[in-house]
């Protein structure tokens, strides 16, 4: 299956999921996006910034090392909620500059959707 | 407290002096010692003319307090009879004072009292007897302090906002937060290590950043939050929600994340 596929596939399963944008966070470029709405090439670029604050940016960073000094890991999650969206941003454990992007409702069941997009990045990588 | 005396008598003269039991009593969801300490010093602050309020936790555990002015006066019955025994002393001491040794004994008292305590109930019935001159007692502010809480009007000034609600809906799911008014903190509570780590990251300055997807023009109306999971972090992720001057960074267990979510949501709708 290819990426697009497994995107709209993803989308398909979780129906409070609105938007997923499979991105690459070192130079900030979508590579593939699917959504039930439609988004302008400038919102997905939007989306792909707000990955790169999230997961890579000076406060994020600086909040992990603070809370654990000893390690200085990559955020592997980033979750952001305002006026009834939430969005949700998840690192590949296989190619930590990859990630996906993704705009939600806040009824989303959460843990579900972040272990089945985890399983699908790591399967873009290694399909 | 001679502006207190002469309220108190036009309330008299006005026929304002409430009488007899409320039936059922106010229920106060409570998690801890601080909380169950939080609501009976709000009540005392709450209650000007003579009343004994009782305050009975799940077990049916009961303490009573004579308030009036208030200031809390004494202590005047504890159930059940095992807990009176243990804490006789107190319940021989007839006006508290705000330097005495009962403050302490009081807290060790509300120690044995909480323990476990869900629901705390509290009911008010007008003062069985005739108070002397004499007696002044100890203000929630004065108890407050030696209780190393937070002074009861800040507490009151905290109530409507949506971090202090979701603060205090989520905390059967969180391993430790603190509230921060302006940038200081204003409560904490949970595991003592993580509140340590929360308030350097807060010290140092940590903001949600700027990440271009805001949806309102109103920075000030603004509530928004963010959740990081970094994998060293022991399975615990990191929440930092802010709404106007307020904040909270909270930490609690990966596995909690959908409840978590689901009580801020419901704090801000």
């Amino acid at each position: 299956m290819n990426i697009s596929r497994q995107l709209d596939s993803l989308l398909q399963d979780f129906p409070n999921c609105e938007t997923i944008a499979f991105a690459d966070i070192s130079t900030g470029l979508v590579l593939c996006s699917s959504t039930r709405k439609n988004m302008s090439r400038g919102q997905l670029d939007t989306l792909c910034a707000a990955a790169i604050e999230l997961l890579d940016g000076k406060q994020t960073s600086f909040a992990s090392a603070t809370l654990d000094p000893g390690e200085h890991p990559k955020v592997q999650e980033a979750l952001f909620m305002e006026d009834g969206l939430l969005n949700v941003f998840v690192r590949s454990s296989v190619v930590s500059t990859e990630a996906l992007c993704c705009i939600c409702v806040p009824e989303i069941e959460i843990d579900a959707f972040i272990d089945r997009a985890c399983s699908e990045l790591a399967k873009f990588d290694t399909d | 407290m001679n502006d207190i005396n002469r309220l108190k008598s036009k309330l008299e003269k006005l026929g304002a002096e409430e009488s007899g039991a409320l039936s059922d009593g106010r229920v106060f969801e409570v998690a801890n010692l601080d909380e169950v300490m939080t609501v009976m010093l709000r009540e005392i602050d709450e209650t000007l003319l003579g009343r004994e309020l009782e305050f009975r936790n799940d077990r049916g555990d009961m303490v009573g307090l004579e308030v009036s002015g208030r200031r809390l006066l004494r202590v005047n019955k504890v159930l059940p009879e095992r807990l009176a025994t243990s804490f006789k002393s107190l319940l021989k001491v007839t006006t508290f004072d705000s330097l005495g040794p009962e403050i302490d004994d009081m807290a060790r008292l509300l120690d044995a009292f909480s323990e476990e305590t869900k629901n705390l109930t509290v009911t008010s019935q007008s003062l069985s007897r005739a108070m002397g001159s004499s007696e002044v007692g100890c203000s929630p502010d004065s108890l407050a302090q030696a209780w190393s809480l937070d002074p009861v009007e800040a507490i009151e000034e905290n109530e409507d906002s949506a971090v202090t609600s979701f603060l205090d809906s989520c905390r059967e799911f969180v391993s430790a937060w603190i509230q921060l008014k302006e940038g200081a903190i204003t409560r904490q509570s949970g595991n003592e290590a993580m509140i340590k780590r929360l308030v350097s990251l807060a010290n140092d300055g940590f903001s949600i950043p700027d990440i271009g997807l805001k949806q309102t023009s109103d920075s000030v109306e603004s509530k928004r939050c963010i959740v990081l999971r970094a994998p060293s972090l022991e399975q615990q992720s990191v929440l930092f929600a802010e709404n106007e001057n307020r904040a909270a960074l909270v930490l609690f267990p990966a596995k909690n994340l959908s409840q978590v979510i689901s009580k801020w949501h419901s704090a801000v709708a």
